[in-house]
């Protein structure tokens, strides 16, 4: 028999989320979404349901609902299983140095490293870092392509959300992943409130004849692009995410549209005070558990975005926003954690920091393991037998059980003084580092030999694309 | 009354502001005078307590909204007495690649508070077209944001650019990869981190603070 699990009580109810589903679709149909291309305003005004007026789009309720019917969301097997897991890192673009510690721009070397110590902890999502060595129009496709190269799950299921940024691009990348066998998806972000950013619509117009999978993402912030309450930003972003849905619905007719589950009726917290967007602080937090109801209400797969900072070091400041967030959001039924190696809102990645995290996700999982009720467990006869002045450490029980019933951690220590002078008074840092390092040299997976010659091939014919290199050539 | 009408700018209390200033219109006072003692002050109050994390972007905005429309009532004035000028013209926009403008907004709203007069060419701006901006309206400083760390580095030969344009405007950056150092590094003439502090810088380019 099993102790009944940890849970968290409370949240947005299934009346509350009804109400709140009924407004959004209301909203929808009411004030509409604009679409600023005209290609797809055309498209759309093809379809029963839909009205146009001027470049705003409105539809109504049963075909927004049809959208969200359609949408599959081919969840991997680790998730299926309950697994509880990370997924580190996106699109970095400065991170701390593993060997320095000093705060650097990212390089392909770096990208090489981050990919491998993220497989070596059973990682997943998107690439950590841009490859700032590299030219602009490579940066991506050399993303992608050290992923595959180098990892089991990143760029390669549901938990991606990888930029192609512009249409050249993502044939490129297209190509690498039918070559690889990996998945091939593209994204739309949102511009809040209620709009697209025209380009990126356009390359997914251009891309929608090749039934490609595409997910639609929308970040409002309270206050700015959203009201300035957390329920409010969390319906204008449900508002926007499904009629951004019905959207990519009825252009990529022959392609898999879906909420992308990494931001899932993402609402952004802002801070009045310094005037800057904010991540990991109480709003946020209290967004979080909204998110998580709302996934489970629509049935979409949960991952929260729980290992985000606005602190600037992997510090306590970091540390205790990180922890207390995924551990709520573990008691409310999450098991997937989103932004790992993240600090200063999503700014700068930090390779040892993904380390401190593995352990503090296993810290939580361990608090909430689900834990048995049985005699072996209650102990009677152990404690009849052990009389005044006895003691149990000899006991077969304890040798038994001990390294079941205890969890060992790996980094937070149980050392006393004396012996963490006798280990050299290394910083978590520190040790993190060293662990790091480690992982990252003893990291043996590898894709198949041709398929990496393939990419390599690819990628050398990109290198000299001119139209690739133009297609993100900023005009100065 | 003076004092009444800088608190009134203080709490962003539009309606007292303003009926504070028709009446001293009407009683006479120049709009200078208005301008000079009741309404700068009670604003540079609110940069202050800006700046020192007292008040609230939301609160200040709301003094510059009770400012704004206190100074629309000065204007009819002015051509009778001179000296209606704003702190200057700014041409603003986000970078050729970039859609991010929530902070450029932001940058663009306290500095026509503060009494710039603004050109904001929105998202996504080849440089040509800020330099075509900056020419037609006769800017004196043009404001660049960036979020992308790619679009940022093309800050440099859009600062190249401009200078080579013949252009007279100064050229102040901001987005939150930014840094001193790099503003430096690419010869811009001044970086704000923040949309308060690029109201100082502002007023610094334009020789106004
Ligand atoms: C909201 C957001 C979006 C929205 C933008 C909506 C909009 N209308 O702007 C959407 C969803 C569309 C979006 C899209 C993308 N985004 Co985005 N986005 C953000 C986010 C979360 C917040 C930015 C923001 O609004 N901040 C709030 C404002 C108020 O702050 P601010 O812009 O810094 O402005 C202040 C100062 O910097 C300064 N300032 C700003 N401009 C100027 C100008 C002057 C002259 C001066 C003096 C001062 C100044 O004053 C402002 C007010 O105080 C950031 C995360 C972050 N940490 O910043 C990522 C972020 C900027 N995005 C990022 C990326 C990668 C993207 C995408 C490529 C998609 C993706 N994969 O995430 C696309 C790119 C599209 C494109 N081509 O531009 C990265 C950039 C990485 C990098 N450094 O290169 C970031 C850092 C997130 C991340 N780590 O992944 N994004």
């Amino acid at each position: 028999m099993k102790i009944e699990n940890f849970g968290l009580q409370g949240g947005l109810n299934k009346e509350q989320i009804d109400y709140m589903h009924e407004k959004a679709m209301w909203l929808i149909e009411t004030s509409g979404i604009q679409v600023p291309h005209e290609g797809v305003l055309k498209l759309l005004a093809e379809h029963d349901g839909v009205t146009i007026d001027g470049d705003m789009a409105k539809f109504k309720p049963e075909l927004v609902q049809q959208a969200m019917d359609a949408a599959v969301y081919d969840v991997p097997d680790y998730y299926k299983q309950g697994k509880w897991f990370m997924s580190a890192g996106a699109h970095q673009t400065a991170c701390y140095d593993l060997e320095t510690g000093k705060l650097k721009q990212a390089t392909s070397d770096d990208l090489v490293k981050f990919i491998k110590l993220g497989d070596a902890l059973d990682t997943v999502g998107s690439a950590p870092v841009v490859p700032m060595d590299v030219p602009v129009h490579l940066q991506h496709i050399l993303m992608h392509k050290t992923a595959w190269e180098n990892s089991r799950y990143r760029c390669n299921d549901i938990f991606e959300h990888m930029d192609k940024p512009s249409y050249e691009c993502a044939n490129y990348v297209h190509e690498m992943a039918q070559a690889a066998g990996k998945r091939f998806t593209f994204g739309i972000w949102m511009i809040s409130p209620k709009s697209f950013d025209a380009h990126n619509l356009d390359v997914a117009y251009r891309l929608r004849d090749k039934g490609i999978p595409m997910w639609l993402a929308t970040m409002p912030q309270a206050g700015v692009t959203a009201p300035i309450s957390i329920l409010g930003t969390v319906l204008q972003s449900m508002y926007e995410h499904f009629a951004g849905l019905t959207v990519l619905y009825l252009m990529n007719p022959k392609g898999n549209n879906y909420i992308s589950p990494n931001d899932a009726f993402e609402a952004n917290t802002f801070s009045m005070k310094y005037i800057t967007f904010v991540y990991g602080s109480v709003e946020y937090i209290q967004h979080s558990l909204h998110q998580i109801a709302l996934c489970k209400y629509y049935d979409l797969p949960i991952i929260v975005k729980s290992l985000l900072t606005s602190s600037q070091e992997p510090d306590a400041h970091a540390a205790a926003e990180m922890s207390i967030h995924t551990l709520i959001a573990g008691l409310a039924g999450a098991r997937a954690f989103r932004c790992g190696g993240l600090l200063s809102t999503g700014e700068i990645y930090c390779g040892e920091w993904v380390v401190v995290l593995n352990e503090i996700l296993q810290y939580i999982q361990n608090i909430l393991k689900e834990e048995e009720f049985s005699e072996e467990r209650l102990m009677i006869q152990d404690i009849i037998d052990v009389g005044p002045g006895g003691t149990y450490i000899d006991k077969k029980s304890t040798y038994e059980m001990f390294r079941r019933e205890y969890w060992m951690p790996q980094l937070f220590e149980h050392t006393n003084l004396g012996q963490w002078l006798d280990l050299g008074q290394k910083t978590i840092r520190q040790q993190a580092r060293e662990m790091a390092q480690k992982l990252i040299a003893e990291h043996s997976y590898e894709i198949d030999k041709d398929v990496k010659k393939e990419l390599g091939k690819i990628y050398e014919r990109a290198k000299k694309d001119s139209d690739l290199e133009k297609s993100l050539k900023l005009e100065i | 009354m003076f004092e009444e009408l800088k608190a009134s700018i203080i709490a962003g209390d539009q309606e007292k502001a303003t009926g504070l200033t028709t009446k001293m219109l009407n009683d006479g006072i120049g709009p200078q005078k208005i301008l000079k003692e009741g309404l700068v002050p009670g604003m540079d109050v609110v940069g202050e307590k800006f700046r020192s994390y007292e008040m609230w972007l939301p609160e200040v905005i709301l003094s510059a909204k009770a400012m704004k429309a206190s100074t629309e009532l000065l204007k009819p004035y002015w051509d009778q007495n001179g000296g209606g000028e704003t702190l200057g013209k700014i041409v603003i926009a986000t970078v050729e690649g970039d859609v991010h403008d929530i902070g450029k907004n932001l940058v663009s709203m306290m500095l026509e508070s503060a009494g710039f007069e603004m050109t904001d060419l929105g998202v996504n701006v080849k440089i040509q077209a800020i330099i075509d901006a900056a020419n037609r309206v006769d800017a004196d400083l043009i404001g660049l944001s960036a979020l992308l760390t790619t679009t940022m580095l093309a800050m440099k030969s859009a600062i190249k650019a401009i200078r080579g344009s013949g252009s007279k405007a100064k050229v102040m950056v901001g987005g939150s990869p930014i840094t001193q150092e790099y503003a430096s590094e690419i010869e811009s003439d001044g970086f704000a981190p923040d949309a308060l502090r690029a109201i100082t810088l502002a007023k610094k380019l334009v020789g106004k603070s």
